[in-house]
C-alpha cells in the first residue's frame, strides 16, 4: 500500500512536471503562431503596396510610350527645319520686280518651299508667332536687345520657332526691346 | 511609402530620375526635356526655372546662373531687390525638379539623394544638402558624382577589387577622379580637374576656327554679325556633338 502510494505520488509529480513543461510549449507555438500570423500580414501588405505599384508602373509606361508616340517624329522635324530656312532665306533674295531672271528661279524655290511647309503643318508642325507680341520665353530665345519704345516686346524674329503639336521643339530667336 | 528621387545639381544643366523596374529612370521635364537648364530667373514676382529662364537670360539682369560655383561660400548674389544664398537658389532648381517628378510619379515626393563633385568639401556638401531642406527634401544621402557614374554602370558588381577612371565633361566643368571599388565599397583615390572647362569652350574653338576660315576665304568679318554668329554656334554645336 505504501508503497501504490508512493507510486501514485510518483505518477502525480510526473505528470505535473509534463504539465509544467507544456506549458512552456504551448507558449512557445503561439509566440510562433503571432510571429506568423504578423509576418503573414507584412508580406500582404508588401504584396498590395507592389500591385499598386506596379498598376502605377503601367500607367506611367502606358502615358511615356502615348507621349513618345505623339513626338516620334521631333527629331526628324528639327533636322528639316533649317532647310525651311534655307528656302526662306532664298525666298527673301526677291525684289517687287516679279520678271526678272532671279524671280523666275526663284519661283520654282517658293512652290517646294509650300509645299515642304504643307507637308510639315500635316504633321502638326506649326511656327510660332512672333512679331510685335509680348516677349515670352516659353516659346521665344532673346539673343539680341535694343532699345524700344515698350519694353519686353519682341521687335524681330531673327529666326523662327517651331511647335510639333504642343510642344516648341525649337524657340523663335528674337530681338527683345529694353 | 514615399519614393526616392536621384538628383543630379549640375553647374549648367540638372537631372532628376528614380529607381524603377530594376534600373535609374531619368524624368523629362514639363517641356519634355531629360536635362533642365539650371538658371532660376525672377520676373514680376515670379519665379522662372530651366528652359524659358535661359531664354530670357540677356533680357533679365535678375537672372542667375552656374549657382553651384557658389555652395559653401559665404557669398550671396543679388537678384529681385533681395539678397539670395546660393542655398536658396540652389533649392528653387531643386524644387522644379521635384515638382517633374511628382508629375510623373502621381505622388509626393520627400527624398532625394543628391550627387554632388567628388572634391566637394564639407561645407560645400551641406550647403547642398541645406538646399534639398529648404526644397522640401530630406537627402537621404549626398554621393559622390564618380561614384554614381561607376554605379551606374554596374560597377559594383563585379567580384575583384578595381582601379577606374571616371572622366566627366561637362557643359561647364571637367573633373577625372580615380577611384578603387572592392566589396562594394567606392573609395575616391584622387580627383582633380579643370572647373573653367567645359563643352563650351569647344563649340567655342570651333566657333573661332569657322570664322576665320570664312574670314579668310570671303573676307567677311563674322564675329560682327550676332545672327550669323548665333547661327555658327548652333552648327558648331551640332558638328561637335555629331
Amino acid at each position: 500500500m505504501e508503497e501504490k502510494k508512493d507510486v501514485q505520488e510518483e505518477v502525480k509529480e510526473e505528470v505535473k512536471e509534463e504539465k509544467a513543461s507544456t506549458k512552456p510549449k504551448k507558449e512557445k507555438k503561439k509566440c510562433q503562431c503571432d510571429e506568423n500570423l504578423k509576418k503573414i500580414e507584412e508580406l500582404q501588405n508588401a504584396l498590395l503596396r507592389m500591385q499598386a505599384d506596379n498598376i502605377n508602373y503601367r500607367k506611367r509606361k502606358d502615358e511615356e510610350v502615348e507621349r513618345m508616340l505623339k513626338y516620334a517624329n521631333e527629331e526628324i522635324v528639327k533636322d528639316i527645319l533649317p532647310i525651311v530656312d534655307n528656302f526662306e532665306r532664298a525666298i527673301k533674295l526677291d525684289d517687287d520686280n516679279l520678271d526678272d531672271e532671279l524671280s523666275k528661279f526663284l519661283e520654282g524655290f517658293k512652290m517646294i518651299y509650300c509645299h515642304l511647309v504643307e507637308s510639315l503643318e500635316k504633321y502638326g508642325v506649326k511656327a510660332i508667332d512672333g512679331d510685335n507680341k509680348e516677349f515670352d520665353p516659353v516659346y521665344h530665345q532673346a539673343v539680341l536687345t535694343e532699345k524700344g519704345e515698350k519694353p519686353g516686346m519682341v521687335i524681330e524674329v531673327m529666326q523662327k520657332g517651331y511647335l510639333l503639336k504642343d510642344k516648341v521643339i525649337r524657340p523663335a530667336m528674337v530681338k527683345v526691346s529694353e | 511609402m514615399s519614393k526616392t528621387i536621384g538628383i543630379d545639381l549640375g553647374t549648367t544643366n540638372s537631372c532628376v530620375c528614380v529607381y524603377e523596374g530594376g534600373e535609374a529612370k531619368v524624368i523629362a521635364n514639363p517641356e519634355g526635356n531629360r536635362t533642365t537648364p539650371s538658371v532660376v530667373a525672377f520676373k514680376n514676382g515670379e519665379i522662372i526655372v530651366g528652359t524659358a529662364a535661359k531664354n530670357q537670360m540677356i533680357t533679365n539682369p535678375d537672372t542667375i546662373s552656374s549657382i553651384k560655383r557658389l555652395m559653401g561660400t559665404k557669398e550671396k548674389v543679388k537678384a529681385n531687390g533681395k539678397e539670395y544664398t546660393p542655398e536658396e537658389i540652389s533649392a528653387m532648381i531643386l524644387g522644379d525638379l521635384k515638382k517633374t517628378a511628382e508629375a510623373y510619379l502621381g505622388e509626393k515626393v520627400t527624398k532625394a539623394v543628391i550627387t554632388v563633385p567628388a572634391y566637394f568639401n564639407d561645407a560645400q556638401r551641406q550647403a547642398t544638402k541645406n538646399a534639398g531642406k529648404i526644397a522640401g527634401l530630406e537627402v537621404e544621402r549626398i554621393i559622390n558624382e564618380p561614384t554614381a557614374a561607376a554605379l551606374a554602370y554596374g560597377l559594383d558588381k563585379q567580384d575583384k577589387t578595381e582601379q577606374i577612371l571616371v572622366y566627366d565633361l561637362g557643359g561647364g566643368t571637367f573633373d577625372v577622379s580615380i577611384l578603387e571599388i572592392g566589396d562594394g565599397v567606392f573609395e575616391v583615390k584622387s580627383t582633380s580637374g579643370n572647373n573653367k572647362l567645359g563643352g563650351d569652350d569647344f563649340d567655342q574653338r570651333i566657333i573661332d576656327y569657322l570664322a576665320d576660315e570664312f574670314k579668310k576665304e570671303n573676307g567677311i568679318d563674322l564675329t560682327k554679325d550676332k545672327m550669323a554668329m548665333q547661327r555658327l554656334k548652333d552648327a558648331a554645336e551640332k558638328a561637335k556633338k555629331d
